[in-house]
């Protein structure tokens, strides 16, 4: 056995080896994504794409370029000012401010489980497909980080760090765009949480009261809370679809969400079910950050659904708002919710500012 | 241990290769084509636009459908199962065809038989592809996977607005810890079918058929909340037996 795969060995890596003559290319370190167990054995792989694979030094890269305000215009604002740790990547604001103090009309978004995105349709209207992609745009937000692209490479170039950083990662220290938003996405993509008290109590590490058990009763109760429709369950620990829905907070819409990006009323309305993760950080609430807290949610399913004309179907007892749910099941179903936050991930010392 | 299997797999690999440039028996791999229609009109999304047995107009927002255990029955008295199952999603167009990896011998079939949703056993296992579209049936249900969502909107002469249903079929809950596996086997006729080569046969659905035979829907009493509704389980398993046909058979 051991003469055979010694045989295949050199056979595979005298394929390789010539393949590679004539590039002399400095290889950077693999460092595949470390899977949870839990999501290994229940959901489908995460996606990376092939020509970014994660490295040690790409991750690293990433980790430093998502902290540092060299991307921004004015040399004042990092992803993490929207995006902190503390917050499972998202902020406290309801509308986060650009650098030049101009508000957004859209709550920030916590940043996790992405690789896990299948459909990778990206930000609340989903206008953004991949990770990559997606972190082109808020370098240009005119209300975000308000940079160029050509001014933001110059200033990395012009750096005394970030040109031996590219080369360890990317085997050449020319920087450009296409290789900034790779090495952000490979550190995003490290960013897993899969550690909760309720992971912990379906790999068997811990229990849960008997009040987050029953808000989990009530959670995948069609007649009650119903919410595992879209927004996962044991089986699909992502605690989301990643699908466009319009879960009946207005009658007319001032921000058309999915459907101003298709084009299609049939999509007015509708944005990205969030995950329920970490919702002990990510507070204020929906697309509009319109929601304080968990109880102005859960009331909101319970008593204030709305009718539109694309209103989800699950949404159901519109004439009376909602599920109704008694005092007891919505105490439940919130310390249901809160045991799917997880603070080994945002106190994660490899997620941290380098 | 090891080195036998591989040689075993060597050997199998070889003999497989030279049997494919000698042998003449003629085989076929299938490909399922999904289609869906309304009393025979091509089905449409969203807008409110079908009227039910029972009187009401109701739009189709999202259909979801699991299609397992295709098998083809042949003259001979045997049958090839197609490997793999099918969930059907008519918001994915990569989801309304089906090519089995399964090489269907070259005999003359006259059944082609399929489940509607899984059988017992085959409900019983973990599938991560079902549990990441969120197709899993809850546990307090019984557990396994959904067979089918079919969801929209609805209205009636009297109604003030339109009210929302969904449609959702798997396991009946007869009482707490109780449950009735339900899916729905379905046994379609075949005109002494031969395959020649890589062939295709559509599986049409006739939404309308889910309101009407043998039971007439009524949206007003049925519309949400069906899952753990056990006369609404059997009346859709009841319904589901006319809903199917074959149509067009690439052979
Ligand atoms: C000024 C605040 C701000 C800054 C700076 C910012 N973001 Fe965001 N981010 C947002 C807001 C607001 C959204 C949601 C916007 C929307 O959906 O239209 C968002 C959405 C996202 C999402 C989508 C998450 C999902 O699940 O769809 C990702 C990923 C992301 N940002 C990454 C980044 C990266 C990487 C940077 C730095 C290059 C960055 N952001 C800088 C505010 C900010
Ligand atoms: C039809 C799909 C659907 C169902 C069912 C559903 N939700 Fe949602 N949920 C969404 C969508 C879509 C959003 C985002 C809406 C927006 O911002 O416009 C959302 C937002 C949320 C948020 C805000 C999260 C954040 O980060 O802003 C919470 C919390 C939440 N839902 C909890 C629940 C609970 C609890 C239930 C069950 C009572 C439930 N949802 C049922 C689709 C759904």
């Amino acid at each position: 056995m051991k003469k055979l795969s010694l045989i295949i060995f050199f056979g595979i890596s005298s394929l390789s080896c010539t393949s590679d003559k004539g590039t002399e290319t400095v290889r950077a370190t693999p460092s595949p994504l470390e899977i949870p167990q839990l999501f290994a054995d229940n959901i489908l792989a995460p996606i990376i794409p092939t020509n970014n694979p994660q490295t040690v030094e790409g991750v690293a890269l990433g980790r430093k370029l998502f902290y540092d305000p060299i991307l921004s215009g004015d040399g004042t604002q990092s992803c993490a000012s929207c995006h902190s740790p503390q917050n499972a990547f998202t902020d406290s604001d309801q509308f986060s401010t650009g650098i030049d103090g101009l508000l957004g009309t859209r709550n920030s978004m916590p940043i996790f489980n992405m690789a896990w995105n299948y459909d990778e349709n990206f930000f609340w209207d989903g206008r953004a497909f991949s990770i990559e992609n997606q972190a082109m745009q808020p370098v240009i937000n005119p209300i975000e980080m308000h940079n160029t692209w050509p001014n933001a490479v110059q200033n990395l170039r012009a750096s005394s760090e970030y040109p031996a950083l590219f080369k360890a990662a990317f085997g050449s220290d020319q920087i450009m765009p296409p290789r900034v938003i790779q090495a952000i996405a490979q550190f995003e993509r490290t960013l897993i949480s899969a550690n909760s008290k309720f992971d912990k109590y379906l790999t068997n590490q811990g229990t849960l009261t008997p009040s987050e058990l029953n808000g989990f009763s009530v959670f995948m109760d069609e007649s009650k809370g119903d919410c595992f429709h879209c927004h996962g369950s044991d089986r699909n620990p992502l605690w989301t679809d990643n699908i466009f829905h319009n879960n009946g907070l207005d009658t007319s819409f001032s921000d058309l969400g999915l459907g101003e990006i298709t084009g299609d009323p049939a999509d007015n309305g509708k944005f990205k079910s969030p995950s329920l993760r970490n919702l002990a950080f990510t507070a204020p609430y929906m697309h509009d950050g319109r929601f304080a807290t968990l109880d102005e949610v859960i009331n909101h399913y319970s008593e204030g659904l709305v009718n539109s004309p694309t209103i989800d179907p699950l949404m159901k007892n519109l004439a009376t708002g909602g599920a109704q749910l008694t005092a007891a099941d919505k105490a439940d179903l919130k310390a249901f919710l809160l045991s799917l936050s997880d603070t080994e991930f945002i106190n994660n010392p490899n997620f941290q500012a380098p | 241990m090891k080195i036998p299997k591989i040689l075993t797999l060597l050997t199998i690999i070889t003999l497989f290769v030279s049997c494919n440039s000698d042998d003449p028996v003629q085989t076929a791999t299938i490909t399922m084509n999904f289609t869906q229609n309304w009393d025979g009109t091509a089905i449409n999304f969203n807008t409110i636009q079908y009227t039910n047995a029972n009187g009401e107009q109701l739009s189709v927002t999202r259909l979801r459908y699991l299609i397992s255990k295709m098998e083809l029955h042949a003259s001979d008295g045997s049958t090839v199962e197609l490997e793999g199952y099918n969930l059907i999603d008519l918001a994915n167009d990569n989801t309304l065809n089906f090519t089995s990896n399964t090489v269907v011998p070259n005999k003359t079939y006259t059944s082609f038989s399929f489940n509607f949703g899984f059988d017992a056993a085959d409900n019983a296992e973990n599938y991560a592809d079902l549990n990441s579209a969120s197709w899993n049936w809850p546990d307090m249900l019984g557990g396994g996977y959904h067979n089918m969502q079919l969801e929209g909107q609805y209205i009636n002469n009297t109604m003030p607005a339109a009210n929302t249903y969904a449609y959702h079929m798997g396991k009946a809950l007869v009482s707490t810890g109780t449950y009735e596996d339900n899916h729905i086997a379905i046994n379609l006729p075949l005109n002494n079918q031969t395959f020649a080569g890589d062939a295709s046969i559509e599986l049409k659905m006739n939404i309308a058929e889910w309101f009407k035979n043998p039971n007439q829907w009524d949206l007003n009493v049925y519309n949400n909340a069906l899952m753990g509704n056990y006369a609404a389980q059997i009346l859709m398993q009841e319904n589901g037996a006319s809903v199917f046909s074959l149509g067009t058979i690439n052979p």
